[in-house]
């Protein structure tokens, strides 16, 4: 924690030398979020990769006002986001030519990434509607407060609660299903 | 939580994902990159550290408060000088000179309102000694009246 400080306030004052450090303390954090968002590991790098360049260009002077775990989050699951909304445009615009929609299933690939025992929340969670599968693994996987998620996703905090709890009935629901 | 939820919510936290070393590689060499480039820019473009503290939102709330205090104690200061108890009664008993003036319902007023009833009665004292001494003028009862009428 006391690490995280010193590391931020050094950022903040514009020592772009602390990244390395930044990014070996949390790359796996990261690109398990991104992955888990996006279903598909090669893309979750992309957005990592994507994050931490931002950080280093040198006319952007960033401000970390909050925790830096919490900060990388955010920045990781919007760039997801984008990357998320690129794919379906991407999808769309592909089948108006030939071949269905690919849903929100996850791939062998990803299952492969997080292990077998994994395998069926993985699953689960790639059932998931993306807001619901954001603000569930935001809350629960990286610990961010109800009004942070809201704040990044641009909605009303109430909207966030309702995304994580219709999002974790359904988990329940798909995992109880698998089970039985 | 319910505790099914538990469960899934211990399932996500346990979750890992293994960077690859091909990102590892590539952002590395980002970094390093950005810091060559850093190092050759000049100081004057660099981001000025005393600007840089006053980002912090604590130190500026601090530095905030600093001024207002400083404001409130020295405007506090500045009304208390005059209003020192003593200062205007001698300032008064320098004013009125003759017997007549220190009695006149002017002197009166002002030591009244500097010093209370105990500056009326100096005052009175004040002018008695004077009377009784002669130090102004060979002064009477009724050339004091007359004074008075004068004044």
């Amino acid at each position: 924690m006391l690490e995280d400080t010193l590391l931020r306030v050094r950022f903040n004052r514009g020592r772009k030398d602390v990244l390395p450090r930044i990014y070996e303390k949390y790359k796996h954090d990261l690109v398990t979020l991104a992955a888990a968002l996006l279903q598909d590991k090669s893309r979750a790098e992309d957005a990592v990769h994507d994050v931490f360049v931002s950080l280093l260009e040198p006319h952007r002077q960033l401000k970390i006002s909050r925790t830096l775990k919490g900060y990388l989050a955010t920045a990781v699951a919007n760039k997801a986001r984008t990357k998320n909304k690129t794919e379906a445009n991407r999808q769309v615009v592909s089948t108006e030519n030939a071949g269905p929609l690919r849903d929100g299933s996850s791939g062998p690939d990803c299952q492969a990434v997080f292990g077998e025992q994994k395998r069926h929340l993985v699953k689960a969670l790639a059932q998931l509607p993306y807001e619901q599968r954001e603000a569930i693994l935001l809350r629960i996987y990286s610990g961010l407060k109800f009004k942070t998620i809201a704040k990044a996703q641009n909605v009303l905090i109430n909207t966030v609660q309702g995304r994580y709890r219709y999002g974790l009935e359904k988990l329940r629901s798909i995992l109880d299903g698998e089970l039985e | 939580m319910k505790p099914a939820d538990n469960n899934i919510g211990k399932q996500i936290k346990d979750l890992r994902a293994q960077a690859s070393a091909e990102l590892d590689e590539k952002l590395h060499h980002r970094f390093q990159q950005a810091l060559e480039k850093q190092k050759t820019i000049p100081v004057e473009h660099q981001p000025i550290q005393r600007t840089a503290t006053l980002h912090s939102r604590i130190i500026k709330l601090a530095a905030a408060a600093a001024v207002v205090v400083a404001v409130c104690w020295l405007t506090a200061r500045q009304k208390e000088v005059p209003q020192q108890p003593g200062t205007n009664k001698a300032a008064a008993a320098t004013i009125f000179e003759t017997p007549a003036e220190l009695v006149s319902v002017i002197s009166l007023n002002m030591a009244f309102r500097d010093g209370g009833l105990e500056a009326v009665e100096e005052q009175f004292e004040k002018a008695e000694k004077k009377v009784k001494s002669g130090l102004t003028e060979n002064i009477t009862a009724n050339k004091l009246m007359h004074e008075l009428q004068e004044y």
